[in-house]
């Protein structure tokens, strides 16, 4: 075997990213390059910037202790493989998620086959991979929505978790019609981008 | 209709899909662990605490049979403190034919400051053990070829409490495709450190039983 043969790592996405297939021009921040350069504080300005998010994806879907155990786990393989990231394909975090995702799974996994093991036991309700999938994306989209403005952000939950009509919110917020629309359609295209990433 | 009125993308009509999915809950953010910074900041020091060096590859496949060393336990100190524990549990079974047990795992990898020819190198590595003693398999690999005059060899490193490391050679990889069962010498107890790391360095055949510091990949053993 040679350097040419061997084969790339594989880094799998999220079932969102997946499905993702538009390439719009690339939007990253300082972070993002800091890390993909290596500088010296990045990894700790990535944590800032998705610690909470990765942490709270993983206490969704596991128990604390492992919750906390696999975050530090996706810090440190992201620091070590940033090599791969690149801000062009996608944002750091969704990239981090897709980290946290697979790590979530592997565990979810083991801790299937230990109670399996464990019949006797009272059986614990673990998550599924698609329900792991759906949780990665819930929160990416939140962080999403934390990321635009108050209004469009005030907008599109009054739309999405109340299921209110345009009107309905234009009414309710003293906004014109027209502005709750380009708000609504401009904040999905906003979190469309924030859940991009088109990494191996 | 919503869609029919903003004339949505397919991705978009996704992002709405999973946006009617969720509440104002998931808008709430929980706080990290206090103390999970500092353990992840002490697990990237003690990975790097073994600092690596330049080392030329190139693609001629070299005879490793021939070399055969043994090496001591080193202690390193390092500038880690924190670091979480990592248990092993016995969990499966099969291994080639003898009585160790699956008892753990580690993706390892290349990472930046490794020798440079290994980038797209990886590796999985199983933590075995029998009762008494612990071994470690390759199972798979993407390795490139030792260059001339150095082989490949596989390490396990420690870290204890304090953040010292102890780095334990455990073979010379002749073929890491074989499935080789590489045991672990009774001096080096797993379940005596915080934190198990596997990794694979560059020797030169120049007689220094120490880490070259070149290292190709390396990962954290997590139980399996």
């Amino acid at each position: 075997m040679t350097l040419t043969e061997i084969r790339p790592p594989i880094q799998r996405a999220t079932d969102y990213s997946r499905r993702v297939t538009s390439a719009k021009a690339p939007v990253f921040n300082e972070v993002e390059a800091a890390f993909s350069r290596g500088d010296d504080n990045a990894l700790r300005l990535a944590y800032e910037a998705h610690g909470r998010m990765v942490y709270g994806f993983c206490a969704r879907s596991l128990d604390p202790e492992r919750a906390k155990d696999v975050t530090q786990e996706v810090f440190v393989s992201a620091w070590r493989a940033r090599h791969r990231y690149d801000p062009a394909k996608g944002r750091l975090g969704a990239w981090i998620m897709a980290i946290t995702r697979n790590r979530i799974i592997d565990n979810v996994r083991s801790e299937k086959r230990h109670s399996d093991r464990r019949a006797d036991e009272d059986s614990v309700e673990l998550f599924t991979d698609a329900e792991v999938d759906a949780t990665s994306d819930k929160m990416l989209v939140a962080d999403a929505l934390l990321e635009l403005s108050e209004r469009a952000r005030e907008v599109i939950t009054l739309a999405y978790f109340h299921d209110l009509t345009h009107p309905q919110i234009a009414e309710r917020t003293n906004i014109p019609l027209g502005t709750v629309k380009s708000d609504i359609r401009r904040g999905l295209a906003r979190i469309r981008q924030h859940l991009e990433t088109q990494h191996d | 209709m919503t869609d029919d009125i903003l004339h949505l993308t397919d991705d978009e009509t996704r992002v709405e899909a999973i946006l009617r999915t969720m509440s104002a809950d998931d808008l709430e953010r929980e706080a990290p662990p206090d103390d999970l910074w500092t353990e992840i900041e002490a697990a990237v020091a003690a990975e790097h605490a073994v600092t690596a060096t330049e080392y030329e590859f190139d693609d001629n496949v070299v005879d490793m049979t021939s070399r055969f060393r043994s090496r001591p336990s080193i202690l390193v100190a390092a500038a880690a403190a924190l670091l979480v524990l990592v248990g092993i549990f016995v969990t499966t079974s099969g291994s080639g034919g003898s009585n160790y047990e699956v008892v753990g795992g580690a993706d390892l990898s290349w990472a930046n400051g490794f020798v440079e020819g290994g980038m797209n190198a990886t590796a999985r590595a199983s933590v075995l053990a029998d009762g008494e003693a612990e071994a470690v398999r390759l199972d798979e690999t993407a390795l490139p070829p030792a260059p001339e005059g150095a082989d490949l060899e596989l390490w396990l490193i420690g870290v204890d409490s304090k953040g010292e490391l102890t780095i334990q050679s455990i073979g010379v990889i002749a073929d890491p495709t074989e499935g080789r069962v590489y045991e672990v010498p009774a001096e080096f107890d797993p379940a005596s450190f915080d934190t198990v790391l596997v990794d694979i360095s560059v020797e030169p055949r120049d007689g220094n039983a120490a880490h070259s510091g070149a290292s190709i990949v390396r990962g954290p053993v997590v139980e399996a």
